[in-house]
């Protein structure tokens, strides 16, 4: 028995998010080769360099929004079905979250999608944070709002799942599987208002045309109160795999429940009040609440490092169920054929290397050096493009045998998968900091100028655009190998009643030893609303005050 | 360790004069003309008793204005204090491979002070996306040796 | 996690094993060895080089390249003025315009400029089309040299091929054609 005869109904909807997810990736992930070719002067045939934002645009959108958000939705409705033992309430409900979501999406990239078209009318060339007043069609932000709401829709079914549990279970501890789902989607509940209110009060009239005129710097403010929460809402549910499912894999069980709990606490309460670390640049925000926001991005170190300690602290003992020994040597003694272990690990691996070029972008002064410069993708392909993305790959390889009943297929390719993600990344990543530090800007189709050259601390630009371009190609390879296993196991892989092994052994310290007021949902979720009017209330009155819509600039098509 | 970082941080802004832009002054991006940055380029200003000078740039698709067609001509070893907006989108203004990094944003005005130390020439990059031809948008900083300033190109 | 559990078991476990070492040495061996290369760099260039000036990069032999206001067939009789260079891009279209200017003295012989051909930066080339050449009569007045492509959305002009039909210095009359590399073109956004 595993989940899908265990919970038919669930594991259909956890399968169609992961199918919108996976395709999304494929897209995305090409529209990455593409650029990776383009931008460092390889091969720029494909298209031409004013296409080349079309492709950015969807690469970040299709990538960074609905891969992530789709797979996400699945892995939560597994887990919570899962942990509390129940099929979704009603299944009317959770099917029409999901096709809402699945119609945003479309009307996204159809607008996206249209800048490919010559002579087309519907158009998104704005890139995935679509800063006003350049303006898409209107269709582009009314699909992204949709796909919002419907990701609060999809929290609400989790939470009332919850709800009809608890009423069975008065006095048990929150399942952690559910907890770490619920505590992930308080925190979208509180940055996306910031997005919502940016998209459904001004970008919606304002590409409508129902007011001509728009202040840019407030959507900016509103959509960096969303965009670093949005990171975290990416990142936890790696966190949730590497906490509940990577422990097991590596032959053992969880360290600490205690510390997981506290973990997410810390991250609803941090996630959103960092959001001008993003803006530490722009004139019109003071720097006193730049300072403030610094400050509370440091401390997100805390809980990160926790997370370090206790995921090694799970994998140490998972080798030493193994027969590892010695300080170092149990290292040996982990599962490195297994693909979902190795994805999982090496993702953990490359997030501690994400997390220094974090500090430095997190560095009020420092980061005026790197600030939009392509030191920024070099990091977040480090932490939202491996830590999460690899994550989110390898634990497939253990999930979806359990919702499709069968097993996986070539296990061989399955296993390079990880590996060859890991290399191709290194070497772009790598290139994309040192170019940074030169001053080579993010966002660009030709980063050469006539005017000037850029002076790179050491090596030549040439052989860093070799090196993001191999990388780039690494990286594709990897996809398709991920793509290919996934599609062939799902078509046809050996059916079974037991695909995998999916038993989750409860944590060495259990929640028995946990306080209990890390379940208190209200108290933290109080704390997080009082923690980011504390950074934004008055810097957003002093953008509005003189008006919701100046001083005012006319639009621009994208 | 969290609080070293902070400390890090702090120490820059105190000690080594790293600042961060943060003043909120905003114009109305529709009508530069009866401002200063109608008449952009370099101007001579005198605080407390020493010459200066402040440099007022447009950022536009797809050119700095001045910067593209005619580069900023500034001296070296004398405070100049940079003031930019943007008529139309959300621009940048880095000065390629120094931490002079500011966004340009319509409606509000960047304001920053520098020295720069020696005679050399700097690239301009605008490095946030502002169009289809964002990466033609270039300009040039020139610094001169203080005695070869030629003071004939500064505007009223 | 082995292939299979055929006879063979022993020896596709260490087939397994041998994948994996070389797994761990490729994939994570080349990564730790290019952090710690750029590690080693970076001290290197802190530590030591400090003092070393900044080797210049050899001059390259660099093709000048045309902005408004030079002048085509420079060596002939009738020299050709770029007055006008640039793209205007407004809602839809991404439109490269191109004047040209020849002397008033040309009312005196007949001139055919012609456009034969344009290379983009991404490499593309437009054909000459319709409107691309000017036919200058004895005595009339030179008419405004204007052309315009609409191009790719984001593509650059990058070479132009002119040719003109002149009187050379002997009397006879004779094709030359020019490759015009373009530099530095502005580009505007149109505000209607």
């Amino acid at each position: 028995m595993t989940f899908l005869h265990q919970y038919p109904k669930a594991a259909k909807v956890a399968k169609a998010n992961f199918i919108v997810a996976f395709i999304a990736l494929a897209i995305g992930g090409l529209f990455g080769f593409i650029q990776a070719l383009h931008r460092t002067d390889v091969f720029r045939g494909f298209f031409n360099s004013g296409e080349y934002y079309t492709l950015l645009t969807g690469h970040g959108v299709l990538l960074a929004l609905i891969f992530t958000t789709f797979f996400i939705a699945g892995l939560f409705v597994w887990g919570v079905t899962r942990s509390l033992d129940r099929e979704p309430e009603n299944m009317t409900f959770t099917w029409s979250w999901f096709w809402l979501m699945t119609i945003g999406l479309i009307m996204t990239a159809v607008t996206i999608l249209g800048g490919l078209v010559p002579d087309s009318s519907i158009r998104a060339a704005v890139l995935y944070t679509f800063y006003p007043p350049l303006q898409a069609h209107p269709a582009f932000y009314i699909g992204l709002a949709l796909v919002i709401v419907a990701s609060w829709m999809a929290g609400a079914d989790w939470f009332w799942s919850y709800n009809k549990w608890r009423k069975n279970h008065p006095d048990e501890r929150i399942p952690i599987l559910t907890f770490m789902a619920l505590f992930t989607m308080m925190m979208w509940y509180v940055c996306t208002i910031g997005v919502a209110v940016e998209v459904v009060g001004l970008l919606i009239p304002w590409s409508l045309g129902w007011v001509t005129e728009i202040e840019p710097l407030l959507p900016r403010t509103l959509f960096w109160y969303f965009g670093h929460a949005v990171v975290y809402f990416w990142l936890l549910p790696a966190y949730y795999v590497w906490y509940a499912i990577l422990p097991k894999l590596s032959g053992g069980r969880l360290f600490s429940d205690a510390m997981t709990r506290i973990v997410f606490v810390i991250f609803l309460l941090l996630s959103t009040p960092v959001g001008y670390h993003h803006q530490y640049a722009d004139p019109g925000i003071s720097v006193g609440f730049k300072f403030y926001a610094m400050a509370t991005t440091m401390l997100l170190l805390l809980p990160s490092l926790m997370t370090l300690f206790t995921v090694v602290a799970s994998m140490e003992h998972g080798a030493r169920q193994r027969g590892g020994k010695g300080y170092l040597k149990w290292i040996g003694k982990l599962p490195w054929d297994s693909p979902a272990f190795v994805g999982c690990a090496l993702a953990g691996i490359m997030f501690a290397a994400g997390g220094f070029s974090g500090m430095i972008n997190a560095s009020m002064n420092i980061n005026l050096l790197i600030h939009n410069t392509i030191w920024v993708p070099g990091h977040f392909h480090l932490t939202v493009g491996t830590a999460v993305a690899l994550t989110f790959m390898a634990i497939s390889y253990w999930l979806i045998p359990q919702l499709t009943g069968r097993k996986l297929k070539f296990k061989t390719l399955a296993l390079i998968q990880p590996y060859a993600w890991f290399l191709g990344m290194t070497l772009m990543s790598n290139a994309m900091h040192r170019a940074g530090l030169a001053g080579v800007p993010r966002r660009t189709a030709e980063p050469q100028y006539s005017g000037f050259e850029f002076e790179p601390i050491f090596g030549t630009m040439a052989e860093m655009d070799w090196q993001i371009a191999i990388g780039g190609t690494i990286l594709t390879i990897s996809l398709i190998l991920f793509l290919w296993v996934i599609t062939a196991s799902w078509m046809g892989g050996e059916k079974s009643d037991r695909p995998v092994d999916d038993y989750i052994p409860e944590p060495l310290s259990g929640a028995e030893h946990t306080p209990k007021i890390l379940d208190n949902m209200k108290l933290w979720f109080a704390l997080a609303i009082i923690l980011v009017l504390l950074a934004y209330s008055f810097p957003l009155w002093e953008m509005i005050s003189d008006g919701i819509f100046e001083p005012g600039a006319l639009p621009r098509p994208s | 360790m969290i609080v070293f970082f902070i400390a890090t941080v702090v120490y820059g802004f105190v000690a080594m004069d790293l600042k961060v832009i943060g003043n909120y002054e905003t114009i109305d991006p529709q009508n530069l003309s009866d401002t200063p940055f109608g008449t952009p380029g370099v101007k001579e200003v005198t605080k407390n008793g020493a010459t200066e000078y402040e440099v007022y740039v447009q950022t536009l698709q797809f050119a700095f204005l001045p910067g593209t067609s005619s580069p900023i001509t500034v001296p070296a070893d004398t405070r100049i204090t940079f003031y930019i907006t943007s008529p139309d989108v959300l621009h940048g203004f880095d000065v390629a491979g120094t931490n002079l990094n500011t966004m340009a944003i319509p409606g509000q005005i960047s304001k920053f002070t520098t020295i720069f130390p020696e005679a050399r020439e700097y690239g301009i990059v605008c490095n946030e996306y502002c169009g289809p031809a964002h990466h033609i948008m270039e300009g040039k900083i020139e610094v001169v040796p203080k005695s070869e300033f030629d003071k004939s190109n500064l505007v009223e | 996690m082995t292939e299979n559990h055929s006879n063979s078991d022993s020896d596709s476990r260490n087939s397994s094993k041998r994948l994996v070492k070389i797994l761990v040495i490729v994939g994570i061996g080349i990564p730790v060895l290019v952090e710690l290369m750029t590690l080693f760099n970076l001290i290197n260039v802190q530590i030591f080089d400090d003092e070393e000036v900044q080797e210049q990069p050899e001059p390259v032999a660099e093709v000048r390249q045309v902005t408004e206001g030079d002048t085509l067939f420079r060596d002939y009789r009738f020299p050709v003025t770029i007055e006008l260079l640039r793209i205007n891009v407004s809602a839809q279209e991404w439109r490269f315009e191109l004047g040209l200017s020849v002397p008033d003295s040309v009312d005196r012989e007949p001139l055919e400029i012609e456009l034969d051909s344009m290379q983009l930066n991404s490499g593309k080339i437009l054909a000459a089309g319709r409107n691309r050449s000017w036919n200058i009569q004895e005595g009339h007045t030179p008419p405004r040299i204007q052309a315009e492509w609409e191009l790719p959305n984001g593509d650059i002009p990058g070479t132009l091929y002119i040719s003109s039909f002149q009187q050379m210095q002997n009397d006879t009359a004779s094709r030359v054609q020019q490759e015009v590399p373009l530099g530095n073109i502005p580009v505007r956004y149109n505000r209607e």
